[in-house]
């Protein structure tokens, strides 16, 4: 039986300080290689639970498996050089570090990932392969990533949270200042690079219009008894 | 990857680390050439003169016995009588003595009448003794020895005839034409104020002061007609010296009459008069004594001070340096506090400009935490920084002090009889560096725990 890439039971999170709880999530279970859409309306918990995913955070009470490990059984460190090996993650404006190039920007998310000398040896190989894969030319590697156009940030964005071929990516609300060819482009990229590796995909959006691309479509507020209901 | 981190991220921020670096270089270098020029003054001081018990003079304080008798620094009004100086010398607690006479000078280096026991007895340093790189000691009576930076500064050799000039002035309206004086010797540069001195002999140097008599040169070269060509060959001498105290405005003409000058100077002829011959010299300056056993010092001393037939200062050297340096010590460690006060204020500014950035680069630590950097990664990186900044500072400083030193060492050293010989890269240096390292790790430390602690809880 394979296991889950996501269990999550009777998980509940309030900040320092805070009286209310922002999640209290019962249970959420993602499967393997399964593509999810995940929404809410703002201030429903998405951070908030991308963060205890990501081992950010650490929950009130609950648990949260990934990947068949409780991270609540991970020291710190631990939690931080898992994340690195096995989850990987695009943001909202891209993020990529500007004033490194873009060979530098998969390198470093590499760095973190790696606990082996082959995994290092052959990284040169592994950008060219992934920068191909994203259609981008090998030359961009030396290029500056403060000087890509939007597109190309796209795809080095999703390069570099591909980088290590991680079982996990999470994208979080990346689609959310592109236009809708442009969003569609992005989309289709990234079910082709993951689909290369079985990588599970959790997909955090407003926008709903894209929930019918995934298998699966989770509303925040049906699985968040602390958060508002939504509307429609 | 740290450092290429940290490289790339200062390279990004060029203008405002710049500016950081210029501030903080300007602080380190003056730290360092206060702490430099302070240890090396000091050593400076303290190498001039070395197995000397006792300093003699007139009565004053120590410090003027001091600069005056070694350092040629200042000048005592009062002398002390040869009888005097005798009885002291004659005193069988002493092993040696070396009378001197100051007072007169040539072309601004100080002229010390002394005797051969100067050469035999000085010692500096570790008790080194003086010695020659050409010629020897004063033979005749009109013999002189030079220091090292004398015949370097006027470019003068054994054999050469020059004249000396009343006063310790660079300039004087008052020559002793009439006495030329043969260089029977230069001595190897001692790194002391006896680079800069011209040494003759006690006698001749009280005799030129005084009118000479009409046969006083008849032991002139026995080669030569005595009158005719020295009389030509000085007044061509007078009319040199005028010349050469001028500003030169045509380098050709400057430069011919040097050459003319300096022939003549080499075909001055050598006065072979013994020193016995011409009458003992009357009154000195001071004397430098060394006793049989040195546990008497403080006894000879006291019998000295207490002379009833002439009020006389005997000082210790080493106590008389310390003394010293207890008054330029306050005055040191001002310097040192401006130039410490400058560093922590740029320190500061350093970890105001690095602060300033966190805010800037919150999404880049969110996002490097989120790659799997842990907090004190972020830490280290923001240390990094800091420090490298630092130490580019450090280094730069220390390039443009060791340009400074090089351009200005030679004017300290007229000046101020300042050695600055060392290497600024020495175990007082490495400890300053290193304290400073010190300070800017602890004061990147407000920076980096603030950078930790938001890495902490870095998120989506």
């Amino acid at each position: 039986m394979k296991t889950s890439a996501i269990d999550i039971n009777k998980l509940t999170f309030s900040y320092p300080k805070s009286k209310h709880s922002v999640l209290d999530i019962a249970n959420l279970k993602i499967e393997q290689g399964q593509h999810t859409f995940l929404s809410g309306a703002s201030g429903s918990g998405k951070s908030t639970l991308l963060n205890l995913l990501c081992g950010m955070l650490v929950p009130t009470s609950g648990s949260i498996d990934v990947l068949g490990q409780e991270l609540g059984q991970l020291s710190p460190s631990q939690t931080d050089a898992f994340r690195a090996k096995h989850l990987g993650v695009v943001f909202q404006q891209f993020n990529l570090i500007p004033y490194l190039s873009v060979f530098d920007n998969l390198k470093t998310a590499a760095y973190f990932a790696s606990d082996d000398a082959q995994h290092s040896e052959n990284l040169l190989e592994r950008c060219q392969q992934i920068c191909q894969s994203l259609k981008l030319p090998d030359s961009i590697l030396a290029q500056s990533a403060g000087s890509l156009s939007v597109g190309q940030a796209q795809r080095v964005a999703i390069a570099r949270a591909m980088i290590n071929a991680p079982k996990i990516l999470i994208a979080d609300e990346p689609t959310s200042a592109l236009d809708e060819d442009a969003t569609l482009g992005f989309l289709a990229l990234l079910f082709e690079v993951s689909s290369k590796h079985d990588t599970t995909i959790l997909f955090v959006s407003h926008d709903k219009r894209l929930a019918d691309r995934f298998e699966q479509h989770i509303r925040l507020s049906d699985i968040n008894s602390a958060a508002p209901k939504e509307v429609g | 990857m740290l450092f290429n981190l940290a490289k790339q991220s200062l390279l990004s921020r060029k203008t405002s680390v710049f500016i950081t670096v210029v501030a903080l270089t300007i602080s380190f270098a003056m730290l360092f050439a206060v702490e430099h020029i302070r240890t090396q003054a000091k050593q400076s001081f303290q190498r001039t003169v070395s197995g000397v018990d006792l300093i003699v003079a007139a009565r004053s304080s120590q410090i003027n016995v001091l600069l005056s008798s070694v350092f040629g620094v200042g000048s005592n009004a009062n002398g002390i009588t040869l009888d005097t100086y005798s009885k002291w010398a004659s005193d069988k607690r002493v092993a040696w003595t070396i009378p001197m006479a100051l007072g007169d000078s040539h072309k601004g280096f100080a002229v010390v009448g002394t005797d051969n026991r100067y050469f035999e007895h000085y010692r500096y340093a570790n008790k080194r003794s003086l010695d020659f790189i050409e010629g020897d000691k004063l033979t005749f009576a009109y013999d002189i020895v030079i220091g090292a930076d004398v015949a370097e500064t006027l470019r003068y050799q054994k054999g050469d005839s020059i004249t000396l000039s009343h006063g310790l002035g660079e300039v004087s309206f008052s020559h002793h034409h009439d006495f030329p004086f043969y260089i029977s010797g230069v001595l190897a540069k001692t790194g002391t104020p006896v680079d800069r001195s011209l040494y003759v002999h006690l006698s001749a140097l009280e005799n030129i002061h005084v009118k000479p008599p009409a046969s006083a040169f008849s032991a002139l070269s026995r080669t030569q007609t005595p009158t005719s060509i020295e009389s030509k060959q000085y007044s061509h001498d007078h009319v040199e010296d005028k010349h050469d105290e001028h500003e030169h405005h045509d380098d050709k003409h400057s430069h011919d009459s040097d050459e003319h000058h300096h022939a003549k100077k080499k075909q001055a002829p050598r006065s072979t008069q013994s020193m016995e011959s011409l009458p003992q010299a009357t009154q000195i300056s001071s004397f430098m004594l060394g006793l049989n056993s040195r546990i008497g010092v403080l006894t000879m001393q006291r019998d000295i001070n207490q002379d009833k037939t002439e009020a006389l200062s005997a000082i210790i050297p080493g106590v008389a340096l310390a003394e010293l340096w207890n008054l330029l010590g306050s005055v040191e460690n001002l310097l040192l506090l401006i130039s410490s006060l400058m560093l922590i204020s740029a320190l500061f500014g350093l970890a105001t400009m690095t602060l300033a950035s966190l805010r800037e680069r919150s999404s880049e630590f969110a996002v490097l935490r989120i790659m799997g950097a842990q907090p004190r990664f972020i830490f280290s990186l923001i240390q990094l920084e800091v420090l490298s900044i630092v130490l580019l500072s450090q280094v730069v400083a220390m390039a443009l002090l060791n340009i400074t030193l090089w351009l200005l060492g030679d004017w300290l050293s007229s000046e101020l009889s300042i050695s600055l010989t060392g290497s600024i890269f020495n175990t007082q240096m490495v400890f300053v560096v290193l304290l400073t390292l010190l300070a800017s790790f602890t004061l990147g430390l407000l920076p980096a725990m603030q950078a930790y602690r938001k890495a902490k809880t870095s998120s989506f």
